[in-house]
């Protein structure tokens, strides 16, 4: 199938100090790189999930693929076309956002009526006289009754405004809808609602979605795909039920093993991950994950891995990928347990307590 | 025979404002906790869960009220009712979710652990060296060199260890924690949780743990209580209670959580919101979202009482039978 979005090689990098001022002191001005090398391709109407930790550049690639940041260098193309310096109004219409934080991104002193009327009569979407069937019609997508139009994004509950994120983004006819951790802030009911809300209206409309998230069990229920992210680098990539059966890289088994589990009862710091990741200032020579890796070679302090896999399908950055899974410690592996495990744990775990008051 | 209690909160309740204005977010709140156990309490926003952490600790704001008993083992063994701002920093200490907006930013992060050491009348030299002592205790590198910096100067993860040394520098026997790793990545949270079940195993720390994340409390905690509309709904041992809920809301709760263990085909969330504090309905304050909701729901006003045939499991639903049974009825009928 055709790819909806397709990035090679994207580089964004971002000035830290006054270009004049490091030129006066001698030297190049320094700058973070924030995407190093980023390269994806997303089929239409499929589901593509990126995760990664705070500061490894998952925001900056969704807000560079809706055109929020310019590409230092490397090429974008939407179906085929690629967007350059003149942007098609209508293919940058396609590409819409959903923001993590409803209520910084709505305006506050319009009505959600006005909100909606207003994209669809800026970019002459319908004819006048249709505008407020068609926002009624945007409502029943997200599932709001009409009577939201006259509200204020202020008078809706965070799920309710989430709602209308979405429906702002319908309202433009996108086509790849990009969720920056959109769910991030919601209750766990409300965002069971708004993940299942997705996935329909991905159904529903063909909508191609992409999901940028830290959470790795709302990425593997919306996704087919998954890209995970270290550092501005894609450091593995593949069919999301691969990767979660048996992941390749060392960075993905430690988001793994650090994540909590409701049925199952982990060893705290499991993860073995010391420390945080490096400043994307000064960035390590070789592999960017080397410092913080239980697997590290010599090697790795000296050549930065490439993606590679034996499965076309199934991609890591890692030289050493055959031991992240020859290793006994991968969690995720062993067969769920089902709740009759997380009782005998729990149960061990009273024993202690015990032991101790004793 | 298991622990004696060490924290005992008894029927309370939070009035916010007064007069015709006054809300009642938290209600008839009753919890203990043993030494050495950690309580977790869940429930989603504006359920009332930190404002009850924060009577405990007496940091509630200035307009709320509590009404209700609190009792605290000064000495380890004897419950005696308390004065929360007399406690705090002597055997409760506790830990927020910002810790950018709970330390003192001008204030270097060895004084700030330092400090309440200083209080209690440690003499400056012995107080900086049990500092830095104590910051490599919760696995702050380069301790000495460290504490001399500032709280803007460290990441999200170095600064929630901070808070944490200064909580324990008070040798407190019970930790509240309101949410401390929401902020945090996976990784420096699995970081944190360590941090908090190793302390506790070294000194018998008692913790309550306040958060949204049930997978967090799954983790970290043995027992477990699910607030909703400012009243705890359910209690029991944690493993208890996730594997066969005895509330609706807990039900829907565990249902709604996607999990990475396998792949869902669909979430079931549960539909509109919680009540306005300031209009509880009448009867239970969940029936208009629940799934099970009987005509005498709305009619009776639900209190926790023991689930029959259990032990320490308590449940304020008056129909816990219909969970499970595949006798769901339309939500809000």
């Amino acid at each position: 199938m055709a790819s909806a979005i397709q990035l090679t090689d994207a580089v964004v990098r971002f000035p830290v100090e006054n270009a004049i001022v490091a030129r006066l002191r001698g030297r190049s001005p320094l700058s973070v790189t924030a995407l190093d090398g980023v390269s994806l391709s997303v089929e239409k109407g499929s589901s593509l999930g990126i995760v990664g930790e705070s500061g490894c550049g998952k925001s900056t690639l969704a807000r560079a693929l809706v055109g929020l940041v310019p590409l230092t260098s490397g090429r974008l193309e939407i179906e085929g076309q690629a967007v350059g310096v003149s942007r098609d109004p209508s293919l940058r219409r396609r590409v819409q956002m959903v923001f993590q934080d409803p209520s910084s991104s709505l305006n506050p002193s319009r009505s959600v009526g006005h909100i909606l009327a207003e994209l669809l009569r800026v970019h002459r979407l319908v004819p006048a006289d249709a505008i407020t069937t068609r926002c009624e019609e945007l409502l029943d997508l997200v599932q709001l009754p009409h009577s939201v139009l006259g509200m204020k994004p202020r008078h809706l509950s965070g799920g309710q405004r989430q709602r209308v994120g979405i429906a702002r983004a319908l309202a433009l006819e996108a086509e790849i809808l990009i969720a920056d951790e959109a769910v991030a802030a919601l209750d766990v009911s409300v965002q069971a609602l708004i993940l299942n809300l997705l996935a329909d209206l991905r159904e529903q409309l063909g909508l191609t979605l992409i999901f940028i998230s830290h959470d790795l069990s709302v990425v593997r229920y919306i996704s087919h795909t998954l890209a995970v992210m270290y550092l501005g680098r894609i450091v593995e990539e593949g069919s999301a039920e691969a990767i979660f059966e048996e992941c390749h890289h060392p960075y993905t088994r430690a988001l793994m093993a650090a994540a909590p589990e409701l049925y199952r009862l982990k060893e705290p710091g499991a993860s073995a991950l010391k420390g945080e990741p490096p400043s994307p200032i000064n960035l390590p020579a070789g592999c960017r994950f080397a410092p913080r890796c239980p697997l590290r070679q010599q090697r790795c302090q000296e050549q930065d891995p490439q993606l590679t896999g034996d499965q076309a399908d199934h991609r890591a950055a890692c030289f050493y990928q055959d031991l992240v899974t020859a290793d006994g410690g991968v969690h995720h592996n062993i067969s769920v347990p089902g709740p009759s495990l997380a009782s005998t744990a729990a149960a061990s775990q009273h024993e202690t307590a015990e032991d101790r008051s004793r | 025979m298991s622990a004696p209690t060490l924290l005992e909160v008894l029927d309370m309740s939070i009035v916010l404002g007064s007069g015709e204005h006054a809300v009642t977010p938290v209600s008839g709140v009753s919890l203990h906790v043993r030494r050495g156990e950690a309580l977790g309490i869940v429930g989603e926003s504006g359920c009332g869960k930190s404002l009850t952490l924060r009577a405990i600790a007496g940091l509630l704001p200035r307009n709320a009220r509590a009404s209700g008993a609190l009792r605290f083992a000064v000495d380890g063994e004897h419950l005696v009712p308390y004065e929360p701002a007399r406690v705090r920093s002597r055997g409760i200490a506790m830990i927020f979710q910002e810790p950018m907006t709970a330390l003192n930013p001008t204030m270097r992060v060895g004084d700030l652990i330092a400090e309440p050491m200083r209080v209690r009348g440690v003499k400056r030299s012995s107080a900086r060296e049990r500092a830095i002592e104590l910051m490599s205790r919760v696995g702050i590198p380069e301790s000495a060199r460290r504490a001399r910096s500032w709280p803007h100067e460290l990441s999200g993860g170095l600064r929630q260890r901070v808070m944490i040394a200064a909580a324990l520098a008070t040798e407190p026997q019970l930790i509240l924690c309101d949410e401390p790793t929401t902020a945090l990545d996976v990784c420096i949270q699995d970081q944190v949780l360590a941090l908090l079940a190793e302390q506790r195993r070294e000194r018998q720390l008692s913790i309550v743990f306040v958060t949204h994340d049930l997978a967090v409390v799954a983790q970290l905690c043995e027992r477990l209580a699910v607030m909703y509309a400012g009243q705890i709904v359910e209690t029991g041992a944690t493993a208890d209670v996730l594997r066969a809920p005895a509330h609706p809301y807990t039900e829907g709760l565990l249902k709604s959580a996607p999990s990475f263990d396998e792949r869902q085909d669909r979430l079931s969330g549960i539909a509109g919101q919680p009540p306005d504090p300031r209009r509880f309905p009448a009867g239970c304050r969940f029936a208009d979202r629940c799934r099970y909701a009987q005509p005498d729901c709305r009619a009776v006003d639900p209190a926790l009482g023991e689930l029959a045939g259990t032990a320490g499991r308590q449940t304020s639903c008056i129909h816990p039978e219909l969970l499970g049974s595949g006798k769901a009825v339309a939500a809000g009928g």
